[in-house]
């Protein structure tokens, strides 16, 4: 391997490791064969002719692929903390309600319970909230559920050769996954709890 | 892209067939470089531009790190759209008499 070959192989660090790894062999085969073509006729100005092609050519590439790849990665690692953030907003209110009942009735802790059992005293809140809770409660849960099963799991469909073909990609965040988690353990006890009300024997 | 799409029209290439042909075709007026071109074939595979090959249609310089691509049915009327538009322009810069002598005959507007 002449001296610009081993040089070029260095200068191939400037380039991301993804990108390295898939094309970097390809890089330096490409190069040491455009070496040998420069080597030929030439001499050295043909060489000098090669690297100034070629410098030029790696800084600018190498800057483009370590910015664009991050740039879209990092969009879409920004949007699914987005809707893990929303899954967490959507969360805090039936989060609050269950470990309040749970610690009530199932320990006699009221702190958290009886402050919101003082304010529902009054007959016109009680209705309110007897009509707005199960909306905002499974729908919240529901919807904080899908959002970060979707950031988890995406699915995406798009047709080749007249053929409909559907992929799902896996991106295991786990703030994703903790927020999809406990929005289905809330909507579990809080459908059970539903269930066990008005669906059982007495 | 388009140079590197009508490179892979006829036949299958690796990346320096590649690079061989496209200065080759422009005179030497476009060398691309190994950045350039793996670059721009990076691209156009995610996009489904063109396709790696499996076969090893150049034996002579074949060599374990040699891939060789092909272009794909998408990426041929890609190709064919983009030498139509590029087509349009130089028929509407001929018509103006800005190609210089050639086809400075045909009606303006035309």
């Amino acid at each position: 391997m002449s001296r610009s070959e081993r040089v070029y192989r260095a200068l191939l660090l400037a380039y991301p490791k993804e990108f390295r790894r898939e094309y970097g062999p390809q890089m330096e085969q490409a190069f040491g064969d455009l070496y040998e073509e420069a080597r030929e006729p030439g001499g050295k100005s043909d060489i000098v002719r090669l690297w100034m092609l070629t410098i030029p050519d790696l800084t600018r590439t190498a800057v483009a692929q370590r910015i664009m790849p991050r740039a879209d990665h990092e969009e879409v690692t920004m949007y699914d903390r987005r809707l893990a953030v929303v899954g967490a907003l959507l969360l805090l209110a039936p989060l609050y309600f269950v470990t309040a009942s749970l610690l009530k009735y199932g320990l006699g802790i009221g702190f958290l319970f009886d402050p919101l059992e003082a304010f529902l005293s009054e007959a016109g809140r009680r209705v309110v909230f007897n009509a707005v809770s199960p909306i905002v409660f499974l729908g919240g849960l529901s919807l904080a559920l899908a959002l970060n099963i979707y950031a988890v799991a995406r699915l995406d469909v798009s047709r080749e050769d007249g053929a409909i073909v559907s992929t799902v990609r896996i991106k295991l965040g786990s703030w994703n996954i903790a927020v999809a988690a406990i929005s289905l353990m809330l909507l579990a006890t809080l459908v059970g709890y539903v269930f066990l009300e008005n669906f059982t024997y007495r | 892209m388009l140079h590197i799409l009508l490179a892979l029209a006829d036949e299958e290439r690796h990346g320096y067939g590649i690079m061989r042909e496209v200065e080759g075709r422009t005179r030497g007026q476009t060398r691309l470089g190994p950045g350039t071109l793996y670059g721009s074939i990076k691209r156009m595979l995610a996009d489904g531009l063109i396709e790696e090959s499996d076969e090893r249609p150049d034996p002579a310089m074949d060599d374990q790190r040699r891939r060789y691509y092909r272009i794909t049915d998408f990426g041929r009327r890609v190709a064919g759209a983009e030498a139509e538009r590029l087509s349009c322009l130089v028929e509407t810069a001929r018509a103006r008499k800005l190609l210089g002598g050639r086809g400075a005959s045909a009606p303006e507007g035309a």
